[in-house]
């Protein structure tokens, strides 16, 4: 009766599919290799992008199970479909000290790459973009060592600067924690 | 005989192992070919071939042996550079698997080699040999097609009509056991929807009861005929849809308990499809035995002991590995040579036994040796020059667990370990393949007398039995292998032990443990209301301990899932299961919970020896009444200690005379001498004047207690609040 973990993302599942067909069916725009698309989602009141290709679905249904022992930054494990996924506290993992957003827009990114799957919770979802590679910039120099190591480069989009998350850098530093 | 076993009926495992390691060493060869810098990938594949030889040779598959030999060698040319791989090489390297191949194939058929392995065992020395000159050689024009293959035999058909029994492959079975788990777990989710259909029955009676008061009220009021007659309407439709409800529920009922039993039925059947008598595992180990004993120059006897018991197949893979290291570790350093066996004048064979026995859901295999036991004193002396632990920690511990640190990563990472302990070589690797069982491994041991290595693995792999608590607020599963006991214990029950919670349980001291607490989570506050506690007894290694949970929950049988490929190991917690709800359950590691918990008191008895011997002290127990001697004498032998009984305290001057004791328990009135005049005599005298005095009396007065402190007693005890607990804390503390 109460399923608790419905996948509730569907909807942004369709938009994500829906943006990707519309790339898709530009193709001259795809074939381009220097874009990037990027997912944007903020954490506290920093807005950060991911490359959207490692993104597999985004979860709406929050309920983390909490694991006594495990790293801070590791929020627990979550029912998807009968699979356990383990979800990661994105904030907490790049070191940021956040204050906490919204409850209701939080949501659970489930990505895949290089044989690992995991949830990142972030505070939102601002939407999906497309860079050109030229656009993207070092790091800043002002930055922490650690901050860089988390950001691939920055862009600038809106007046505003974005920086791009190494999610590779980010999970695998975790790895060993 | 080591050698008299029948060997036919490893042939398909034989079969079945070798293509595996074709299979890696085809993968491997392809990888090289792309990339031939990829060095543990070709060292990979020596290792495959070595294996392969090596079965081979044990099964007598002569060609093959040769065939993987030669493979091996030229495979090792390559790994030490002394030839590059080319196309040449890597064609001859392909040909070679393919014969192999078809030599299995004759094999598992029993037929005669249908490839003549002679021209390519010459290829294979050729290019090792050419390859040990200086250069490599030159490519060769074209490479030879492999050998051929079109007129052999079809190998499997033999005249001997049909079989009754079909073989399936084990990937197979694991499948069809991993759906049946599921299913199970859905039809524990089928059961549930039953009760909350059940639920809605509830509801809609009193939702009707409701309505109908709504009714009636209506009705007192007067109403409109057509009203009237549309409230019936409605009413009739409702009571139909609670009947159609109704039916629904029985129906569903019914269906849930006749799938129950279906689903039980082919989980069994499933379940014994995979099992294996532990005898086609056991027996193979009778040549390593053997190697192993003429490789170290000792006598040994293999035993093999219940080997017709079963065992999931994928637990017998799994407990392969830890069973060789086990064995090599006894044959090597817990069997002594037989020049040492002799001037110990023990028989001068060696006996290594394997034993296996079913107890409940698991099955108990055992390697034991009379060898030279392990010395306790040099694990403590090694533990602590390690820096696994500290002095002060290890003093602490109980023997049982001084041993378990045999198990941990530092220990057997030392070169030196080896003599000292007498076992202990990557017996943590040992550990973490059996826990991955979902199994538990420990030790005993006797000095002299020999070690034995005890793994308690489940019958299956596919379902586990966990015991749901809660603990902090959280639901944990505990996995029922290693509960003893679950029981409620009055907080007043609870005694300290060197400031440590604890209870007694069948008069041994078991420590006391919050969950949540140990597992880090804010613990929950002992209700006062209800000062009774729940507590999980463990038992790990002959250990025990209480973990207080807030509830128990009840016994489940779950899929036990990994936390997912992210998150490897997490201390503590093993896997997750998912509930029917579709919350997950973490299921908790026994082994590093006991772990964790360092400085544990012994409990008063310890089970082995030595410690037994410090620990029976002998206790004067001084009572006119008979009753009173036997409670106490109870109490205090179940504790370990051995009792000697007095009348009253003319006897008791008379007793200790004879023999030294180093506690007294005395009442107070008593005939001819009483208990006030007993303590003070004996606390006047030079010779008795340290042996604690224990009063327990029925005078609760606070003057008989001043007197009795004032002739000197070490603690005064009233019957009225006496408790077993209390007596023996305090003998404890008097003497401990």
């Amino acid at each position: 009766m109460n399923q608790k973990n419905r996948i509730a993302g569907e909807n942004e599942m369709q938009e994500i599919l829906h943006e990707r067909s519309i790339a898709l069916s530009r193709p001259e725009k795809k074939k381009r290799p220097d874009t990037v698309q990027c997912l944007l989602v903020t954490l506290g009141v920093e807005e950060y992008a991911l490359k959207l290709d490692a993104v597999v679905e985004i979860i709406k249904e929050i309920n983390v199970t909490h694991i006594p022992g495990s790293p801070d930054f590791i929020e627990g494990v979550m029912n998807l479909r009968g699979e356990i996924l383990s979800v990661v506290d994105l904030a907490k993992a790049i070191a940021l000290t956040v204050t906490a957003g919204s409850k209701k827009d939080r949501r659970i990114i489930k990505i895949h790459m290089k044989g690992i799957d995991a949830g990142l919770l972030v505070d939102g979802i601002s939407g999906i973009y497309e860079f050109t590679l030229d656009t993207i910039e070092p790091p800043l120099l002002t930055m922490k060592k650690t901050d860089v190591e988390h950001l691939e480069g920055e862009i600038k989009t809106e007046g505003k600067l974005i920086g791009i998350l190494d999610l590779t850098n980010i999970l695998r530093m975790r790895d060993d924690a | 005989m080591p050698d008299d076993f029948d060997y036919s009926v490893f042939i398909n495992q034989f079969v079945d192992e070798s293509r595996d390691h074709l299979k890696r060493l085809n993968n491997g060869l392809l990888e090289l070919e792309e990339d031939p810098g990829k060095e543990e990938v070709l060292a990979d594949i020596v290792r495959e071939a070595h294996t392969l030889k090596g079965a081979a040779r044990m099964m007598g598959a002569e060609e093959i042996a040769t065939v993987s030999h030669k493979l091996e060698d030229l495979l090792s040319v390559l790994k030490e550079k002394r030839l590059k791989l080319n196309t040449q090489v890597a064609d001859v390297l392909f040909e070679s698997f393919d014969s192999v191949d078809s030599l299995l194939k004759d094999f598992a058929g029993q037929n005669e080699p249908s490839v003549d392995i002679s021209g390519l065992v010459k290829k294979l020395e050729d290019l090792a040999n050419g390859g040990s000159g200086k250069a490599p050689q030159p490519e060769k024009k074209k490479p030879q097609k492999p050998a051929p293959k079109k007129e052999q035999p079809k190998a499997t058909v033999s005249g001997e009509g049909p079989e009754d029994t079909i073989r399936v492959s084990s990937v197979k079975l694991d499948k069809l056991a991993n759906l049946v788990s599921e299913m199970v777990v859905n039809r524990i989710k089928m059961s549930d929807r039953e009760k909350e259909i059940k639920e809605l029955i509830e509801l809609s009676k009193q939702r009707a009861k409701f309505w109908r008061k709504f009714k009636d009220d209506m009705q007192k009021q007067g109403l409109a005929p057509d009203i009237e007659s549309g409230l019936a309407m409605i009413e009739s439709s409702r009571a139909d849809l609670d009947k159609q409800l109704y039916m629904l529920f029985r129906r569903w009922r019914e269906d849930v308990s006749s799938m129950e039993f279906t689903v039980s039925q082919l989980k069994q059947e499933v379940l014994e499809a995979r099992m294996l008598p532990v005898s086609t595992l056991f027996a193979t180990y009778h040549r390593p035995v053997r190697d192993l004993a003429k490789q170290f120059g000792k006598e040994v006897d293999l035993v093999i002991e219940g080997g017709d018991t079963e065992l999931d197949k994928m637990v017998i893979e799994g407990i392969h590995d830890p069973l060789i290291h086990i064995i090599r570790n006894a044959v090597d350093h817990g069997i002594e040579m037989p020049g040492e066996r002799k001037r110990l004048d023990k028989p001068h064979l060696a006996k290594l036994t394997l034993k296996a026995y079913q107890e409940g859901e698991h099955v108990i295999i055992e390697v034991s040796d009379d060898g030279a036991g392990i010395d306790i004193e040099k694990v403590r002396q090694k533990a602590v020059s390690s820096g696994l632990i500290t002095k002060k920690e290890i003093e602490q511990m109980n023997d049982i667990n001084i041993l378990q640190l045999v198990f941990k990563p530092g220990f057997s990472t030392s070169e030196k370990l080896t003599e000292i302990s007498g076992r202990g070589v990557g017996m943590d690797v040992v550990k973490d393949k059996v826990e991955e069982l979902k199994g538990i491994v420990y030790l005993r041991t006797e000095k002299g007398k020999g070690t034995a290595v005890i793994m308690q693995v489940p019958l299956t792999m596919a379902l586990s039995r966990v015991l749901f608590v809660k603990a902090a607020g959280q639901m944990f599963g505990v996995p029922t292998t290693s509960v003893e006991q679950i029981l409620r214990i009055k907080a007043h029950d609870i005694t300290t032990i060197e400031g440590k919670e604890a209870f007694i349980l069948r008069g041994h001291g078991v420590p006391l443990i919050r969950l949540g607490g140990i597992l880090g989570l804010k613990d929950t506050l002992l209700n006062f209301e209800d000062p009774t506690l729940s507590v999980v007894v463990i038992n790990l290694a002959e250990n025990r301990i209480g973990f207080v949970v807030d509830e128990v929950a009840g016994e489940h049988e779950v899929v036990i899932k990994t936390l997912g490929n992210y998150l490897k190991k997490v201390e503590k917690i093993s896997g997750a299961s998912i509930l029917s709800s579709g919350d997950i359950v973490l299921i908790l590691n026994v082994t590093d919970l006991v772990a964790s918990i360092r400085g544990m008191k012994s409990p008063p008895v310890a089970e082995t020896g030595p410690v037994q011997e410090e620990i029976s002290l002998p206790i004067l127990v001084v009572d006119d009444s008979l009753t009173a001697r036997e409670v106490e004498k109870n109490i205090l032998s179940s504790a370990g200690y051995k009792v000697d009984e007095a009348i009253d305290g003319v006897d008791a001057l008379e007793k200790m005379g004879k023999k030294q004791y180093s506690l007294v328990v005395a009442d107070i009135q008593m005939p001819r001498m009483d208990g006030f005049d007993l303590t003070r005599r004996i606390k006047k005298s030079e010779k008795y004047k340290d042996t604690p005095v224990v009063i327990v009396t029925t005078l609760e007065k606070e003057e008989d207690k001043k007197h009795g402190y004032e002739v000197g007693a070490d603690a005064y005890i009233v019957k009225k609040a006496f408790d077993q607990a209390y007596l023996l804390k305090v003998i404890d503390q008097l003497i401990g």
